[in-house]
């Protein structure tokens, strides 16, 4: 279910809560197994068929975990993460291969109609980053319910954060009810979780209504004017900063009312004055797992600046690749590893860059590579670029209204998390809090209620 | 555990609480405002309010006027049927009629503003004009809808009602509806229903652009139709007539398309016309008060490009004829 959702808010939620409470409360040991069923209670209400799914994916990982303890065999763990990677790729990646395949003269084309399990992408990672770190010694045995609990914990099991087991597994074990800081994590949560829907449900969705047409039009092999393709592009930028990084507040708020910390994804990318430093501020723990789990691997920076090079630009067309099943993806992962490697090379060189300039081209070249994530067809994409670029009519009726307090508050605000963690104990905070809370319910209550845009990845 | 830190647990406890508390009246005031003042006019408040809503479209405007006891008689549908005015129908019958017609909606929708219609009637309604469009021959049991519609705003159920008023355009109407009731002369939205679309299509240039004109001509690609059955949409209606209307005359109108969106016989798409056509013609056959009014077919006025928009809009030229068509036949059932 989506957390913007009546059923969420008003159901799953209050309930999973009470449940939570009386447990921890006269019989702590039950909790953890209370919240791996409640996080399979929530991932099955989408769909109930990837249930098992879910549970053969950590049970075959926690059993090969096992084994590796008793005979420590690097080749389980590696066989492992094949089948991990494999699965992905069979949900994921089959048709998209099967499209490459079939541009090759002779070769039979072949489709699966499989739906998508949502959070696959995630929680693959999440095998994935347990799994390396126990080969290289890093990681400790944990027994069925934890391990469950760490790949499943519902506020992240569909769209992250992604949380490595050692900022996450300690805390499984707390009396989150008895720590002296209990009531302030849950304030603190409860405050997270509203400024996170407002940012998804008040300032993410309404700019979906500059941003979709545009792309439609273009999809549609319409001239989009000049005016129509920076509006378009602009509100998708902020759209989609307000949707994924309202949703990861929202899973951090969630989190913190069951007593768990989770990381911190967005640090206001927007304000990056370069791409390393975006990639620093976007979607932190994603760059995290990609430099740990790939960029190293494939060579990092210590050994000469070609393997750099080529694996900062592997590691990013891989990343667009994981974003989605489409050469448009990979485009844009590409896109972003040829700039990082340029800001390499700059740097390198000792070229200087002005903070403002840097924020300036950072901030239209992010801009620019969203539209390859969010148009249908590399035709779709052009439409707009030459929109973009002046080569179309110029056009009339730019929304900036629309767009200005949307910049403002990714750009100028402090991040939500923030926010929050300065905020006094003050009852007049717990009103606003209540007052904004009440109007995003209420705004959820109308027809047009978007899932979220991470949920496809 | 300290004492500052205790105090300012405390005051934390008391934030939590303070929100919670705060949320709930909140949201309770809210939803019992709306109640009270009924945004919608759909006759749940207590109170005793202005009649009418101030203008706005038709899928929320119908709940008043599908309430409105001037009314014996009602049309349904969707744009395709939008164009036959009540007013013509009450001068040729005798009968005051209310068009509850919402754009873009299927027999889903109509089945529910029919049977809300019939629930607020104080007298027995005296007949139903129904657009029967190609979206009633679906196979889709479920009828599927397209566009948001809302169904809370006509549900029997008060508390499917009350979570319903649970939205940010509620809280927006409520505040247009309190301007509505505080004005000594409000803006109303028309009380009959009836919207003519040719100045919106006039002015989108469907009727002057050669373009259009062009595309008007060419023909409309209408296969994939329901050639085997059944057709719930009919079963559906049928039910719901022979509950809440088994006595009021009923015409069933199958609306006037473009011949370029007409079926070319002895094709698969004339087999699916004729198995809905005939499925209509069954339910008025069997049922008495009951006629089929049938405009989609060949004749001279579908051939008029002038008497078009596009395939399935046409203009007042044929609106005027059909409507009196329509008039005719409810008064043969009279």
């Amino acid at each position: 279910m989506l957390f913007n959702s009546f059923a969420f808010l008003l159901g799953f939620l209050p309930l999973a809560l009470a449940l939570h409470w009386l447990v921890e409360r006269f019989a702590p040991a039950w909790r953890l197994a209370l919240l791996a069923v409640l996080s399979f209670a929530f991932y099955g209400w989408w769909d109930w068929r990837f249930v098992p799914l879910l549970a053969l994916s950590i049970l075959l990982n926690w059993a090969i975990a096992e084994a590796f303890h008793k005979t420590k065999a690097g080749g389980l763990i590696t066989l492992a993460i094949i089948v991990n990677l494999a699965i992905l790729a069979l949900f994921k990646y089959f048709n998209f291969f099967a499209d490459l395949a079939a541009m090759i003269p002779g070769l039979p084309t072949t489709k699966l109609d499989l739906a998508l399990p949502l959070g696959i992408s995630f929680f693959t990672f999440h095998h994935v980053m347990y799994l390396t770190d126990l080969r290289r010694g890093q990681a400790p045995r944990y027994d069925l319910v934890r391990y469950a609990l760490y790949i499943a914990f519902f506020p992240q099991v569909l769209a992250g954060p992604l949380v490595r087991w050692r900022e996450i597994m300690h805390q499984f074990d707390e009396r989150p009810y008895l720590r002296p800081d209990a009531a302030e994590r849950i304030a603190r949560g409860i405050m997270l979780l509203t400024l996170g829907l407002a940012k998804k449900v008040l300032l993410g969705d309404p700019l979906a209504e500059y941003a979709n047409p545009v792309f439609a039009a273009a999809a549609a092999g319409e001239v989009v004017s000049m005016a129509q393709a920076w509006q378009g592009t602009l509100a998708f930028t902020f759209q989609i900063y307000f949707d994924f990084s309202g949703y990861t507040d929202m899973a951090l708020g969630l989190a913190l009312l069951f007593g768990i910390v989770l990381p911190q994804n967005f640090d206001v990318p927007y304000r990056a004055t370069s791409l390393q430093d975006f990639w620093r501020r976007w979607h932190m723990t994603l760059s995290r797992f990609l430099r740990d789990y790939l960029y190293i691997p494939l060579g990092g920076s210590r050994h000469g600046l070609p393997l750099q090079l080529w694996a900062l630009f592997a590691t990013m067309a891989l990343g667009g690749l994981w974003h989605g099943a489409g050469l448009n993806f990979v485009a844009w992962g590409v896109a972003h590893g040829a700039a990082l490697a340029v800001g390499v090379l700059w740097r390198r060189a000792g070229l200087p860059m002005p903070p403002m300039l840097g924020w300036a081209l950072t901030f239209l070249f992010v801009a620019f590579c969203w539209v390859l994530f969010r148009a249908t067809s590399f035709d779709a994409a052009i439409a707009i670029y030459k929109g973009l670029l002046g080569l179309s009519p110029v056009g009339s009726g730019f929304k900036w209204r629309a767009l200005l307090p949307a910049a403002a508050v990714a750009m100028i605000g402090p991040t939500a998390w923030a926010a929050v963690h300065r905020a006094p104990a003050a009852r007049w905070l717990a009103v606003l809090t209540a007052i904004l809370f009440v109007l995003v319910l209420f705004k959820i209550g109308d027809d047009a209620n978007y899932e979220f845009i991470y949920f496809q990845f | 555990m300290s004492s500052s830190t205790s105090s300012s647990e405390a005051s934390w406890r008391g934030f939590a609480g303070a929100f919670l508390l705060a949320a709930a009246l909140l949201a309770a005031a809210l939803l019992a405002l709306a109640f009270l003042v009924d945004p919608y006019d759909s006759g749940r408040s207590p109170l005793p309010l202005k009649a009418g809503v101030s203008p706005q479209g038709p899928r929320t405007a119908a709940a008043s006027r599908g309430r409105d006891p001037a009314y014996a008689g009602a049309i349904f549908g969707n744009s395709h049927i939008q164009l036959v005015s009540p007013e013509q129908l009450a001068g040729s019958t005798g009968l005051p009629f209310v068009s509850l017609i919402a754009p873009a909606t299927g027999p889903r929708e109509s089945l529910v503003l029919i049977d809300w219609f019939l629930r607020h009637r104080r007298m027995p309604a005296q007949a139903l004009v129904i657009g029967i469009d190609t979206r009633w021959c679906t196979k889709d049991p479920t009828l599927a809808v397209d566009k948001p519609f809302p169904f809370w705003l006509f549900d029997a159920s008060p508390l499917r009602y009350l979570a319903g008023l649970m939205r940010f355009d509620v809280l927006e109407e409520t505040i247009r509806r309190l301007r509505y009731l505080a004005a000594r002369a409000p803006e109303r939205a028309r009380a009959d229903g009836f919207w003519d679309y040719e100045a919106g299509y006039e002015v989108q240039g469907f009727h002057s652009d050669p373009v259009r004109r062009a595309k008007l001509l060419e023909p409309l690609d209408i296969s994939g139709g329901n050639t085997s059955g059944p057709f719930p949409a009919a079963a559906a209606l049928r039910a719901l007539l022979d509950a809440a209307a088994p006595e009021v005359p009923v015409i069933l109108v199958r609306p006037p398309n473009f011949i370029t969106a007409l079926p070319r016989p002895d094709t698969a798409e004339a087999i699916a016309d004729r198995a809905c056509r005939d499925a209509y013609a069954a339910l008025a056959a069997q049922r008495k008060r009951t006629a089929l009014v049938d405009w989609r077919v060949d004749r001279p006025e579908n051939r008029q490009p002038d008497n078009y928009f596009d395939h399935t809009h046409y203009r007042r030229t044929i609106a005027g004829p059909l409507a009196a068509d329509i008039a005719a036949a409810i008064n043969r059932l009279r």
